[in-house]
């Protein structure tokens, strides 16, 4: 604690009388007002404007309040089966889902598993993705006709058990798809517990399994609720597993029914309209249930709380079987549907594995795509909508966020709640409210680009908002206010301080939007025209086609493009590992 | 230099809930500041002493401009800041103060060098920025008067905790602001780096003559550190002066608890005469040579632990004019340059410290004697339950 001399007179010279001091500004700057003002309107411009059109198409018919759009929607094959078939496959690939990621996190986290890596691996592939090559990968692996796994059966046993067209076909696919959200979640909250807790209890004399069941799983409560609203209102959306899976099978969903009404000439925008409710309602009730075990949308898995040194339970002599459905896991999730998905791209029609197949294999489908016009002019647009669209939702969230964390502001909370609000609207509903309002509007939007760079900018500002106000919670405020205090305006501190300390965050936040971006199907296709495809849009066409092979080949580029942006958000993250206090 | 006339502010709805889930009792219409009136003259060291939630974070705050009071109003140097009634109210970045934070608010992805340059960089000091050499002076020279002048090219989160809490002193001075405002700045260091960190900030503060006000909820470090105390509760100024005044002569039961007084012992007083009095207490007749309280006043008779002389009842009583009380050793305390006892004296126990070989053993008769000098009164306020977060100490000598 010795310090070095210094000469006090010159640091004790009176200080200067800052000018300026004589006409104080009165109130806070002038761009701070001015980026609130426009960032609320444009956000909620986004988000509310759509859902009032959707409420009003519903319920209103020539001017006065009608229910016919429900009744016509839902009156022919009775009113049952279509929502019953939605709610069993949104809860069974809810269930699914989470007994496997929790049974997964709980087990790469909490125990000496062997491979625990490889948990990660087979976490991160299904979730980038998209379903749309999901379903036509499994349909290569286990339909009645083609299905690989038929024919080994087959060949073994003579009989041909799996049928992926079917409700167990259509849970299956799903539940595997949405299981490494459920793991990312819960592997997070397992890992933010305080392991003294259940030392806690077994030095109080419960059993291992009494441990689980009664410190654990209740801690982790809140965690499932809210990852298994996750599941429950993404299985409720989704739209290309019920389409591909369960149309040929004539299952009906909520949403393969609103794309069917949407196919019919003249469009039913009522009828059309009423089911877009009817889903929204659904999904709200979840929102509703889950809330109360304390389970929210606003958890988020990106989210590290205080980390805890994790304490491993031994598995002893289950180890080896661990082991060995943790390489099954990984097999059946990642490198069959991949597999297939490659083996396929190569061969110029889909055949089993044979000494034929193998000798027809070639690179015929990717020259022939990589020469197709639409191909590149699908990837182009993709790119396009998906960096303007994870560039907008980053800007709107950052000065949301910013507004809500940060200030008390009135009406604070209804911003933030607008922001979050697209996460229980269905895509396929959003793209539906969102074609009315440009329908209704007479911009020249309708049939653009732009018009899907909305769709996206509202469908992912939440995710924006969880990446943008996690990053500035972590962020102590009095970095900032130290900022004004040093003489730093509202504009110089978000310059200076804020942006550089929250980028890693922003940037993380911009790249899953890319990702989720680049699988974006279900609002795209009910606003895209011809030559503003999307790639998921094309894929889409392709298999309607029956161009199985351009279908596997396409989605092989696809898979790599994301596979580039997954490992830069990977390598920003761990290198611009900001450290606050 | 600075002066604050009848400062008001509501808690938020927030803050109030804060609060009350650190236990502090909240009412929905309770002030955060009420109606506070302070002056700090130039190059005074001046500390706002409370509990958490008494408002003097947000006093502070008020001054720093980060937060907006509802009525009041705050000069410095002659300049009005904030104004209710005229309607003024100076953003943070136009105060031009310097405050060090509790949690140091070192900016992360800055070296220590651009972490004291910015507000060089930011301030239009004077009217107009410092050219470049200036600034690198300046910020040289704070750096050498914290003892930081060979870390300038260090990434500002590899220093340590104490180091960091002076870049953070370092960047509070760079500007030579005519006031420094510290929030807790010596809570998150270990004990041994608070106190030597203690006379670190008092030998800058007099070479540099800056006026500091300075927040702590740690009595010791007020009084070690100020020129002037004061001592707040729940929005209100208590008590305002020297540590000695603070120390000696509580003009509240709070500030006498707060200042660390455990034996406070209630009673009336009987008889006053020539400034003598005579207290009838929980603990039999006390004798006081300085009373300013009239009689049939309920008071707590004040007894500093250090002040009491301890010694076996079996010894003869030497030949002191004070107080003497006879009790049982209950327990003891080694704390090293010192021995805590605990006399039960008869339904009261009383803390006394005595020097590390007069310890006596558990269950000794003693004798206890004070001398009515050294004896003071707290006038007793105390109708419910006082609204701190700080519980009655576990050893207060209360009937």
């Amino acid at each position: 604690m010795t310090l070095t001399e210094t000469p006090p007179e010159r640091l004790a010279s009176p200080p200067p009388e800052p000018a300026g001091r004589r006409f104080p500004r009165p109130r806070m700057p002038r761009p701070r007002t001015l980026a609130l003002l426009v960032t609320a309107a444009v956000v909620v411009y986004l988000v509310a404007a759509p859902l009032a059109i959707l409420l009003r198409d519903a319920f209103v018919k020539d001017g006065s309040l009608s229910f016919g759009g429900f009744s016509r929607a839902l009156g022919e094959s009775g009113v049952g089966s279509t929502l019953w078939n939605t709610v069993v496959f949104a809860i069974g690939s809810t269930l699914l889902g989470m007994g496997l990621g929790t049974v997964l996190a709980y087990l790469s986290t909490r125990t000496n598993a062997p491979l625990r890596r490889l948990v990660y691996v087979s976490s991160i592939i299904p979730l980038i993705v998209p379903s749309i090559l999901y379903a036509p990968s499994w349909v290569f692996l286990s339909s009645q006709d083609i299905g690989l796994f038929n024919e080994i059966t087959d060949g073994l046993l003579g009989v041909r058990p799996f049928n992926v067209f079917s409700m167990e076909g259509m849970i299956w696919v799903q539940g595997l798809h949405v299981a490494p959200i459920a793991f990312l979640f819960m592997a997070s909250a397992f890992r933010a517990m305080d392991p003294s807790l259940e030392e806690a209890a077994r030095t109080s004399g419960a059993t291992r399994w009494e441990v689980l069941g009664r410190v654990t799983l209740p801690l982790a409560k809140p965690a499932l609720a809210g990852a298994g609203l996750i599941l429950f209102v993404q299985s409720l959306e989704v739209f290309e597993i019920p389409a591909l899976l369960g149309l040929p099978a004539n299952i009906q969903v909520v949403t393969s029914q609103i794309y069917e009404l949407f196919q019919s000439y003249p469009i039913d925008f009522q009828a059309v309209g009423a089911l877009g409710v009817l889903l929204l309602v659904v999904a709200s009730v979840g929102v509703f249930l889950a809330g109360r075990t304390g389970g929210s949308l606003k958890q988020s898995a990106t989210v590290s709380g205080k980390a805890f040194q994790p304490r491993r339970a031994d598995l002893g002599r289950a180890r080896p079987y661990v082991g060995a459905f943790l390489v099954l896991y990984f097999a059946v999730v990642v490198v069959l549907p991949l597999g297939v998905l490659l083996y396929a791209s190569l061969l110029p029609y889909y055949q089993t594995p044979g000494a034929d197949a193998f000798a027809s294999m070639s690179f015929d489908n990717y020259t022939e795509i990589l020469g197709d016009p639409s191909v590149l002019i699908a990837f182009k647009n993709t790119v396009l909508v998906t960096v303007g669209a994870a560039a907008g939702v980053m800007i709107l969230a950052t000065i949301t966020s910013w507004f809500v964390v940060r200030t008390r502001i009135r009406g604070r909370g209804v911003l933030d709640a607008v922001a979050f609000a697209p996460i229980i609207v269905p895509g396929l509903v959003l793209g539906l409210a969102i074609g009315f309002v440009y329908l209704h509007v007479r911009l020249p939007i309708y049939a653009t680009l732009w018009i899907i760079l909305i769709a996206y900018m509202t469908r992912f500002l939440p995710y924006g908002m969880r990446y943008a106000s996690a990053s500035m919670r972590s962020i102590s405020p009095e970095l900032e206010e130290s900022a004004y205090v040093s003489g730093a305006g509202w504009l110089t501190t978000v310059r200076r301080i804020l942006l550089p300390l929250a980028a890693p965050g922003m940037i993380s936040g911009f790249i899953y939007v890319l990702i989720v971006g680049f699988r974006e199907l279900q609002s795209t296709i009910l606003l895209y025209s011809p030559g503003r495809e999307t790639v998921s849009v094309l894929v889409w066409e392709e298999y309607q086609n029956g161009g199985l092979s351009a279908v596997a080949a396409i989605g092989v580029l696809l898979v790599l493009v994301l596979c580039v942006f997954v490992g830069l958000a990977f390598l920003i993250g761990g290198r611009k590992g900001v450290r606050v206090q | 230099m600075l002066t604050i006339a009848g400062l008001t502010k509501n808690f938020g709805a927030e803050s109030s809930r804060r609060l009350r889930g650190r236990g502090v009792t909240v009412g929905p219409r309770t002030l955060a500041l009420n109606g506070i009136d302070l002056e700090v003259t130039q190059g005074q060291f001046h500390t706002l002493l409370g509990p958490s939630g008494c408002g003097k974070t947000t006093l502070l705050r008020s001054i720093a401009g980060l937060e907006r009071p509802d009525r009041g109003t705050i000069t410095l140097s002659g300049t009005t800041m904030y104004s209710s009634e005229k309607g003024i109210n100076v953003s943070p970045d136009r105060r031009g103060l310097g405050m060090v934070f509790q949690s140091y608010a070192i900016w992360p992805h800055m070296d220590v060098y651009r972490n004291v340059a910015f507000p060089l960089t930011v301030r239009r000091a004077g009217g107009e920025k410092l050219s470049r050499p200036e600034q690198r002076a300046r910020v040289e020279e704070a750096l050498a008067a914290v003892g930081l002048a060979d870390y300038a090219g260090r990434q500002a989160t590899n220093l340590s905790g104490g180091q960091q809490q002076r870049l953070a002193v370092a960047r509070a001075l760079v500007t030579r602001p005519a006031l420094v405002l510290l929030d807790e700045p010596l809570s998150n260091l270990d004990a041994r780096l608070r106190e030597s960190m203690r006379f670190e900030l008092k030998r800058l503060q007099r070479e540099t003559g800056v006026t500091m006000v300075y927040v702590t909820h740690d009595q010791s470090e007020a009084l070690a550190l100020s020129d002037v105390v004061t001592v707040m509760s729940a929005g209100n100024i208590e008590q305002s002066g020297h540590p000695e005044d603070i120390y000696d002569q509580p003009s509240s039961l709070f500030v006498a608890r707060f200042v660390g007084a455990p034996n406070l012992v209630p009673g009336v007083v009987e008889h006053v005469a020539d400034g003598f009095g005579r207290i009838a207490s929980d603990a039999g007749r006390i004798t006081v040579d300085d009373c300013s309280l009239p009689a049939g006043g309920r008071v707590r008779v004040l007894m500093r632990p250090e002040d009491f002389t301890i010694a076996p009842a079996s010894e003869e009583p030497g030949t002191t004019t004070g107080n003497s009380f006879e009790g049982v050793v209950t327990a003891t305390a080694f704390e090293g340059e010192r021995v805590r006892h605990h006399v039960k004296v008869g339904e009261l126990t009383f803390e006394c410290h005595s020097e590390r070989h007069r310890a006596l053993p558990d269950g000794t008769a003693v004798r206890l004697t004070v001398p009515s000098a050294r004896v003071r009164l707290v006038p007793d306020d105390e109708t419910a339950a006082p609204a701190t977060a700080r519980d009655e100490p576990a050893l207060a000598a209360t009937g």
